[in-house]
């Protein structure tokens, strides 16, 4: 079974998100922000990882960073959950090396089908 | 969004948790306490209000959220500054944020335009104007007052009064974030067969960037041999001599065939992700080339895609692993001791080898090993907390419940027996009783919480409403860690708001009359919460003007609240301020008049269980009482008997109790008994009669009267036949075991196993009224 990590600081965001992504087939780990993440990280390996952006402590762009800094994450897929719609934010992420995005809100069908284009 | 509903009440209690703690940084904003963070908190709460709003469909809460969203995220990058102006915008802003989600989760959404003052206001400041003017705006509205005007129910606001730049964004979600994409082969079969085959020849060359973003081209392949039938042709030719290759680079490009009714768009969205890291182009297969003929690869092209794509794209090298290792023999699969497969850059294109398994870490590096330590050590030291449904919470009050009536049973049984012969019986029983109350005590506690929830708000209600009416106010509050039960929390901040608008608005004077009357400019508010004795006591209090009883009863008269032959005591001139439709003030203002005032206030304490009263001093001041249960789970009551049956009222409608003396009571045609009290005149309801009870005394002389207060204010004397002793009751609800009783708000169990009702007054004397005035008919 595919493993997927889901770092969002909203419980809403981070419930549909398990309710979703379980139904679909995945076995979900959830961290609630980007040093949450970081500290999930590291105790077990994922194939996909969904992170918004707007978090406290480490916000989606640190968190990204620090994935692709990582050796074990450097070519894990990371889609960035976020109701941003400016291209500028996209971009960061991008830059900080988001394989992709979702646009909250996000339609369960659409989620897994953007999972299975970036899960190996 | 179908099957993700059931997130609703988790949303909107994160909304809640999430406005409450924005109004703290609000506050922290507006009282120049803020720190770099301050911004940030309150840019993520509207943020996730926005989030979960948009994916219960509450456009409504989208649009207003995301305005609101647009001018934090410009404060927190700084393009905009958060002047006191600009924060008084975001106060309101954010009292329209919760005014809106409260009406989401209630099903009562605001009036048409409730947001668009403010939202204007929030645009203005977007667009770097000065604020515009709020005043219109229902930022200061009446909480109470919007129980009774009449709500109107009005769709979400048209799509022409959004800004553009709104309605751009959300198109932009639509596109991205609704549109499901359906992938069954139905819909292509549907569709016309073309003359020629429909379909597009892709060129497709990724850059380096695109595997550093960990996509991969074999999975986009995958995605568009779902749409059609697919055709993949390596393109190597700038592949450079082995010496040359860096394994972080991209060399290969691939021409795809892809046979397909899809439309283009469907294409395009294969490649979202990845269309700026690589060069693209899709063309129509009847006007570009035949892929075949661009296919110079050397390799064949091979016609079953799944073998193409199995075949020819996996042993593609671009994969940017680590690098390789130059000591290691070329060739030879360098697997990792964490499963992990890497390929060498010196493999050959042709070459098959797997792709890069997916198979779980082994544990990491020491020194993240360290690190995660630390962060684990710093979250415990915090008390952890555990969150529980509310449902589970009232199961466990409910079995305690149980236990305090089947303990009450215990000592009545055991009190029957002589207690020389079971002292240890009695002890233990002792001990149960004490271990019970504590068990109670502490079941309770889980559901109370701090009064700080209603307290924080404070603040700024009084900001506003002394701004209003040019009024200076100290505000001082105390006992914000006082803790009292959920429900009550709940239901006392409207009332508790409505007399601390009152307070500034009609107890306090301006700063001119202040100094004539000798007082300082401000005038001080003092909001205090304790436990008293099993009771949350609560006082708001100022020291204003206070009231003055001769023009509160000339009011009174004037509205035939008291006859002009009657002289109430001060007390009860004082009370009369607690009558529907009493207001002292001539004007009525818009901040807490309304004749809506405190009748309101005494009816919610009063559904509550609690009391309300007000003392006050000429020209010192005044302060309102209120007296509210620690809880709604067991409530004080009054047993009384009549007849056979006891019954139960509530201690906190009880004003008196008396024994009628020969001559206090005189019978009235058409109102029957009346008791004679100080002058005073209360219409008598008999028990006994009301319950049909045939055993019940039904002559008021030889009983005993009660005399209760109904919601509104009026008295009634309840004739019983005696008073059996005041003690603790578990509510149990009636309505929900079985169905409403007019005059019974619920029941309880006695010690002695028995059911007693506890009446509700108010209904009862409308019950006794309406069953008097048929029976006259």
């Amino acid at each position: 079974m595919k493993r997927i990590l889901t770092v969002d600081d909203s419980r809403t965001m981070r419930d549909m998100l398990l309710h979703t992504l379980t139904a679909a087939g995945y076995e979900v780990v959830q961290a609630i922000d980007g040093e949450d993440g970081v500290r999930v990280l590291d105790e077990q390996g994922f194939d996909v990882i969904i992170t918004d952006i707007n978090m406290p402590k480490m916000d989606g762009y640190g968190f990204i960073e620090y994935c692709r800094r990582d050796d074990g994450y450097r070519s894990t897929p990371i889609l960035v959950l976020t109701t941003e719609t400016s291209r500028e934010k996209r971009e960061r992420a991008r830059e900080a090396g988001a394989t992709g995005w979702i646009v909250k809100p996000f339609d369960p069908q659409r989620l897994t089908e953007i999972i299975e284009r970036v899960a190996r | 969004m179908s099957g993700l509903e059931e997130f609703r009440a988790t949303y909107f209690q994160e909304c809640s948790e999430l406005l409450e703690d924005m109004e703290t940084h609000l506050i922290d904003l507006s009282e120049g306490s803020a720190s770099s963070e301050t911004i940030n908190a309150i840019f993520r709460a509207v943020h996730s209000v926005k989030g979960g709003a948009g994916a219960f469909g509450l456009n409504r809460l989208v649009h207003f959220s995301h305005t609101f969203e647009n001018l934090l995220d410009m404060m927190r990058e700084g393009t905009r500054e958060a002047t006191p102006d600009a924060v008084s915008v975001l106060l309101k802003a954010s009292d329209v944020l919760n005014d809106l989600v409260a009406g989401s989760r209630d099903g009562h959404e605001p009036a048409a335009g409730h947001e668009d003052a403010i939202a204007k206001a929030l645009q203005a400041l977007i667009a770097g104007e000065a604020p515009v003017a709020t005043d219109a705006a229902p930022a200061v509205a009446d909480d109470l007052g919007e129980d009774f005007a009449d709500l109107e129910f009005t769709p979400a606001m048209a799509d022409e009064d959004l800004d553009s730049d709104v309605a751009a964004a959300l198109a932009e979600e639509e596109e991205f974030g609704f549109t499901p994409i359906a992938m069954d082969d139905d819909m292509l079969d549907d569709a016309a067969a073309p003359a020629a085959p429909a379909g597009f020849v892709i060129r497709f060359a990724p850059r380096a960037d695109l595997f550093r973003r960990a996509n991969e081209p074999l999975l986009l392949f995958r995605e568009l041999k779902r749409l059609g039938e697919l055709t993949v042709i390596p393109d190597v030719t700038a592949l450079p001599a082995l010496a040359e290759i860096d394994a972080e680079a991209a060399y290969i490009g691939w021409t795809l065939r892809l046979v397909t009714d899809a439309e283009r768009i469907r294409i395009e969205d294969v490649f979202d992700f990845v269309v700026d890291d690589c060069d693209l182009s899709i063309e129509p297969l009847d006007t570009a080339e035949l892929p075949e003929m661009s296919g110079n690869a050397g390799l064949p092209a091979l016609g079953e895609p799944e073998e193409a794509v199995a075949d020819v794209v996996e042993p593609v090298v671009t994969e940017p692993e680590p690098a390789v290792d130059c000591d290691e023999d070329p060739g030879v699969l360098h697997v990792e001791a964490d499963g992990k497969v890497e390929t060498p850059a010196t493999a050959t294109p042709a070459a098959i080898v797997p792709m890069p398994s997916a198979a779980p870490r082994a544990p990491q590096h020491a020194d993240a090993q360290d690190d995660r330590n630390t962060v684990v050590a710093g979250a415990a030291a915090a008390a952890p907390m555990i969150r529980v449904g509310l449902d589970k919470v009232d199961r466990v009050v409910n079995m305690v419940g149980e236990i305090v009536i089947i303990q009450a049973m215990l000592a009545e049984r055991v009190r029957e027996l002589p207690e020389g012969e079971h002292s240890g019986l009695f002890q233990g029983l002792e001990e149960l009783m004490n271990q019970t109350r504590s068990l109670q005590e502490n079941v309770m506690s889980i559901r109370a919480q701090p009064m700080r929830s209603i307290f924080q708000r404070l603040p700024r209600q009084v900001r506003e409403v002394a701004e209003r009416v040019e009024k200076k106010v100290r505000l001082e509050t105390v006992g914000e860690l006082t803790e009292v039960d959920k429900t009550v929390v709940e239901r006392l901040s409207d009332p508790l708001t409505h007399m601390v608008r009152n307070a500034i608005d009609h107890g306090l004077e301006g700063p001119e009359d202040r100094r004539k009357a000798g007082k300082s400019e401000t005038g001080t508010l003092r909001v205090s919460a304790e436990q008293k004795g099993g009771r949350i006591v609560i006082e708001v209090s100022d020291d204003g003007r206070g009231i003055d009883p001769v023009k509160v009863l000339d009011k009174a008269r004037e509205r035939g609240l008291v006859g002009p032959d009657d002289h109430p005591s001060d007390e009860e001139i004082m009370d009369m301020i607690f009558r529907p439709g009493f207001s002292t003030k001539e004007a009525v203002s818009d901040l807490s008049g309304r004749g809506v005032g405190m009748d309101v206030v005494r009816r919610n304490i009063q559904e509550l269980g609690g009391r309300v009263s007000v003392r006050s001093t000429l020209g010192r001041g005044s302060t309102f009482q209120l007296i509210l249960p620690l809880t709604l789970a067991v409530t004080d009551g009054m047993l009384v008997a009549v007849g056979s049956e006891t019954y139960i009222l509530p201690i906190a409608s009880i004003v008196e109790c008396l024994s009628p003396q020969q001559g206090d009571i005189t019978n009235l045609v058409g109102a029957g008994n009346v008791l004679r009290l100080r002058g005073e005149v209360i219409n008598l309801i008999n028990l006994g009669a009301v319950f049909n009870n045939p055993v019940a005394e039904r002559d008021p002389y030889k009983a005993v009267i009660l005399v209760v207060e109904a919601d509104d204010g009026s008295k009634v004397g309840v004739v019983v036949d005696e008073i059996k002793g005041e003690q603790q009751v578990v509510v149990k609800s009636i309505e929900k075991n079985y169905r409403a009783i007019p005059g019974v708000a619920a029941a309880t169990i006695l010690g002695n196993g028995d059911v007693a009702l506890i009446l509700d007054v108010t209904q009862l004397v409308e019950h006794a009224y309406g069953a008097r005035l048929a029976a006259c008919a």
